[in-house]
């Protein structure tokens, strides 16, 4: 759906000629895009630069500033196909933000625009991780019918480490696509890598659903 | 004409209450009844030439008539009858709910499950009974705005999932109403909490403790650079930005929702709760412990309905009793010279609802862990729900979140306040005020083997929209079914099934060729929307939805159009009848203080009142004048006014008595 090869997009205001932040609405005098909502990538709906690295707090006020001007709350919308656009693009928007302000979704979007293949394309993961993640699971179930809560805690820890070096290896890689050097390679270790934050994060909730419903912990 | 019906009124319909609101110039305010009464009891009685009386009235007769009463409705919004009797939920309720025979999707595969509630030989769904009293409180709008109200914004619990929120909104429509927006209540609280920043912001700054603050003030929730750690996604404080914890124990439900309010943008960052969850189940708790010490002590089980009903209206008010004082008695006349006595301590009370509040406090530690916060980060804490003046529930979510929650609205009006707000909003009226909400559960499909497939996550902003493709597996098929779920589990028999979505359409081509670009859009309600196009030929398959606990379309209409046949009966008839119910109660009462402290007025007062009454009940018997008795009925209570002055002192005496001695 979305290309990196994309033409560029407008950056002047189509009404009222000023330039815009965001190539969707127009600060100055509110109007909205008249391009259906998936005409841009996450990126150009916020109007920064395709990389890693964001600079969340901006990223959070671009995103009250535009949903102020997008949301069909307060387009005021006149009839049925204008609130219509309103709210696909807020849904967009919505999406683009959730897209933007996760580091793995943010690296998944990435490897996407660099051509590399999704995670059903490609399931494979990093040679020792699914011995590993067996290892753990049986500690993990071991501690919970034990009623060892200082057990999970401290897998709970290990698994959280784990996952952490895993997010090491994908910021590095991402920065490397972003960077223009979308080689095969470097796709295909991000995919893994970014296949083996999934393990590791449904092991944190196995770990997280163990736990007894203590509200003080 | 054209500016009434621009009108939006904010509703809270409630498990055991619900409220009208309207927001004008001035702010947002409650629309109370003759009796000044902002909350109308969701109770309902029928009676068996099918009037239907709605609000105080309906409670009181509710032990009377059991079986043709009607109560907690909002528990079975949306739910189909086989998982309310596996959840136990039925055996609560006094009147009969059944399984409620299909009107279409027969030919489908997917079986339908519906509730509805048989009432003097009729059959009603929770939608048409929950419109019974959206309309009560249309009109109560009607009168008092003076014309014709047909908008309406309507607040439901944040954890409704889709199938109750599409329940919600069919019940406005059966009630005649445009249903603008549903919103969420817990995000409605701190709109209405939120309201006075720009008013208050002077002068309420800096003052941190919220418990001693005058009940009628807004709280800076807005606050620049307030006292408390604030903490967004990169840990750091940021200006102009609060961070609010909304915790919500209504009667039948609850909601815990995390807050970022900065510059009149309301963004919610996680939702979590328990959708049958409230007062309800204390009630209950506390009637489980009655029935057992009765069949103990006399080997009796509570058969008879209207015991029942009044063994649960005991409970609720000994629940309220023990808010306040530390222990409350209660007696029950078991007939045949028996009675059952006991006091039940606030200690025992609380033993008894303990677990249940703790689970409350997982899901408000589950909504902080999903936010990315810890519970240090949280700057204010609202109590929302009339289950919130516990003063366990008060102790323990202190205690979790580590500072004083603050109370200094009504907790009962709160969300009515926010609803009118919003609805003050989507009528253009207020450009200042934004609120970007998430969807409380997650949405998928069914996959091959049983397994849900999660197409949009829990806590992602609304609306949003993701796009699934899917193909054919037969040559020439021309139609695919698609089930749709909700829930966090991965197996399709734990999650909640929202229907069957037939696409319909697709040109025929060898198997696996069409594209299906199945688009699922969660729109600002928080419903879902689904189309679809194969994007070969470009056609727009059609879908046929057969909702698996609720309403299709068509029936929706059948509804609104009977609700509309019955809801011609004259409206000042039911206002007089309303009237009379207010008179027969007031004139009662007046005799009861008339022999109570009656003797320390003079004889020619007494004579005045006694004549009052009799005048007054003559005139209620022959009018049909509504204003006429409207206007006898206030002059009534100007007459007796100082009677019921004694009244009150003599209680208060007896009290301070009893607690000297």
């Amino acid at each position: 759906m979305d290309s990196s090869t994309r033409p560029s997009y407008p950056t002047r205001c189509e009404q009222c000629d000023k330039p815009m932040d965001s190539p969707i609405a127009c600060s100055s005098c509110g109007a909205l895009t008249e391009l259906p909502a998936d005409a841009f990538n996450c990126f150009e709906l916020f109007g920064v630069a395709p990389g890693f690295d964001i600079d969340l707090d901006a990223l959070h006020r671009k995103y009250l500033q535009l949903s102020r001007l997008i949301h069909p709350d307060l387009t005021g919308a006149a009839d049925e196909p204008d609130r219509r656009r309103s709210l696909m693009l807020s849904a967009r928007f919505n999406q683009a933000y959730e897209v933007l302000r996760h580091p793995v979704n943010r690296a998944e979007y990435l490897l996407r625009l660099a051509g590399g293949a999704n995670c059903c394309e490609d399931k494979s993961v990093p040679e020792d991780l699914l011995g590993r993640i067996l290892t753990l699971r049986e500690q993990i179930d071991e501690a919970r019918e034990e009623g060892r809560t200082e057990v999970l805690a401290e897998l709970g820890s290990q698994t959280r480490a784990s996952r952490a070096a895993a997010m090491d290896r994908i910021a590095h890689l991402a920065r490397v696509l972003a960077g223009g050097d979308s080689q095969p390679e470097t796709c295909r270790e991000l995919r893994q890598q970014l296949n083996a934050v999934k393990y590791w994060d449904s092991l944190l909730e196995q770990i997280s659903a163990a736990r007894p419903d203590d509200p003080t912990q | 004409m054209s500016a009434l019906q621009d009108i939006v009124i904010g509703i809270d319909l409630g498990t055991t209450n619900s409220l009208v609101a309207v927001c004008d110039d001035t702010g947002p305010r409650v629309l109370r009844d003759e009796a000044g009464q902002g909350c109308l009891p969701s109770f309902l009685t029928f009676d068996p030439n099918g009037a239907v009386t709605v609000g105080e009235q309906a409670k009181q007769h509710a032990v009377e008539n059991p079986l043709s009463s009607i109560f907690s409705i909002k528990r079975l919004m949306g739910r189909g009858f086989d998982e309310l009797t596996a959840s136990g939920e039925l055996a609560h309720l006094p009147f009969r709910v059944v399984k409620r025979a299909s009107e279409v999707g027969s030919t489908s595969a997917q079986q339908r499950d519906v509730a509805a509630v048989e009432i003097n030989g009729r059959l009603l769904t929770p939608p048409e009974i929950s419109a019974l009293v959206l309309r009560a409180l249309r009109e109560r709008a009607c009168q008092q705005l003076g014309g014709d109200i047909r908008k309406a914004v309507i607040t439901v619990p944040a954890y409704f999932d889709d199938a109750q929120r599409q329940a919600t909104r069919d019940a406005g429509r059966i009630a005649g109403l445009e249903v603008v927006r549903i919103i969420n209540e817990p995000t409605a609280a701190a709109l209405a909490y939120g309201l006075g920043v720009r008013e208050q912001d002077d002068n309420a700054r800096g003052s941190e403790a919220g418990a001693d603050r005058p009940a009628t003030t807004a709280l800076p929730l807005a606050e620049r650079g307030g006292a408390g750690e604030l903490s967004g996604l990169t840990g750091e404080r940021r200006a102009h930005e609060s961070v609010v914890a909304v915790y919500d124990l209504g009667g039948g439900t609850f909601d815990v929702s995390i807050l970022r309010i900065s510059g009149g943008v309301y963004e919610v960052l996680s939702t979590h709760g328990n959708s049958c969850l409230g007062g309800d189940d204390f009630d209950r708790s506390i009637i489980g412990l009655v029935q057992n010490e009765i069949e103990t002590q006399f080997e009796l089980s509570i058969e008879s309905p209207a015991t029942r009903q009044a063994l649960r209206s005991l409970a609720e008010h000994v629940k309220m009793r023990l808010s306040s004082e530390r222990q409350a008695a209660l007696e029950i006349d078991l007939g045949h010279g028996r009675s059952y006595r006991r006091t039940l301590t606030r200690q025992l009370f609380e033993s008894l609802i303990g677990p249940q509040v703790d689970t409350t406090l997982a899901a408000c530690r589950r909504a902080v862990e999903d936010a990315g916060l810890t519970p240090e980060a949280i700057d204010r804490v609202i109590l929302v729900g009339g289950s919130t003046r516990i003063p366990l529930v008060r102790r323990k979510v202190e205690d979790f979140f580590g500072r004083v929650p603050y109370t200094a609205l009504n907790p009962e009006e709160v969300v009515a306040l926010g609803a009118a707000v919003q609805a003050a909003v989507l009528a253009g009226r207020r450009r200042d005020t934004l609120l970007l909400d998430v969807i409380p559960l997650s949405l998928g499909i069914e996959t091959l083997g049983g397994a849900m497939s999660k197409l949009i996550l829990r806590n992602s902003r609304i609306p949003c929209q993701v796009t699934e493709r899917f193909s054919t597996f037969v040559d020439g098929q021309t139609n695919v079914k698609i089930n749709v779920l909700q829930g966090e589990r991965e197996l399709v028999r734990d999650c909640r099934s929202l229907g069957e979505f037939e696409l319909r359409g697709i040109p025929p081509m060898p198997a696996g060729m069409p594209k299906i670009a199945v688009s699922f859009l969660v729109d600002e309600n928080g419903i879902l929307n689904v189309s679809a196009v194969e994007e070969r030929s470009g056609r727009q398959a059609s879908i046929q939805i057969v909702p698996t606990h609720g309403l299709t379309t068509e029936e929706v209409q059948r509804m609104e159009l009977e609700a509309y046949a019955h809801a011609r009966e004259d409206m000042t008839a039911h206002r007089l009848i309303d009237l009379r119910n207010q008179v027969a109660f007031d004139t009662h009462k007046a005799e009861r203080m008339l022999e109570q402290v009656g003797d320390a007025l003079g004889e020619s007062k007494r004579a005045e009142i006694t004549a009052a009454i009799a005048d007054l009940r003559a005139l209620a018997e022959k009018t049909d004048d509504a204003d006429a008795l409207y206007d006898a009925l206030n002059a009534f209570d100007r007459t007796t006014l100082k009677l019921a002055e004694m009244a009150i002192t003599a209680t208060l005496r007896q009290g301070n008595q009893a607690r000297e001695s």
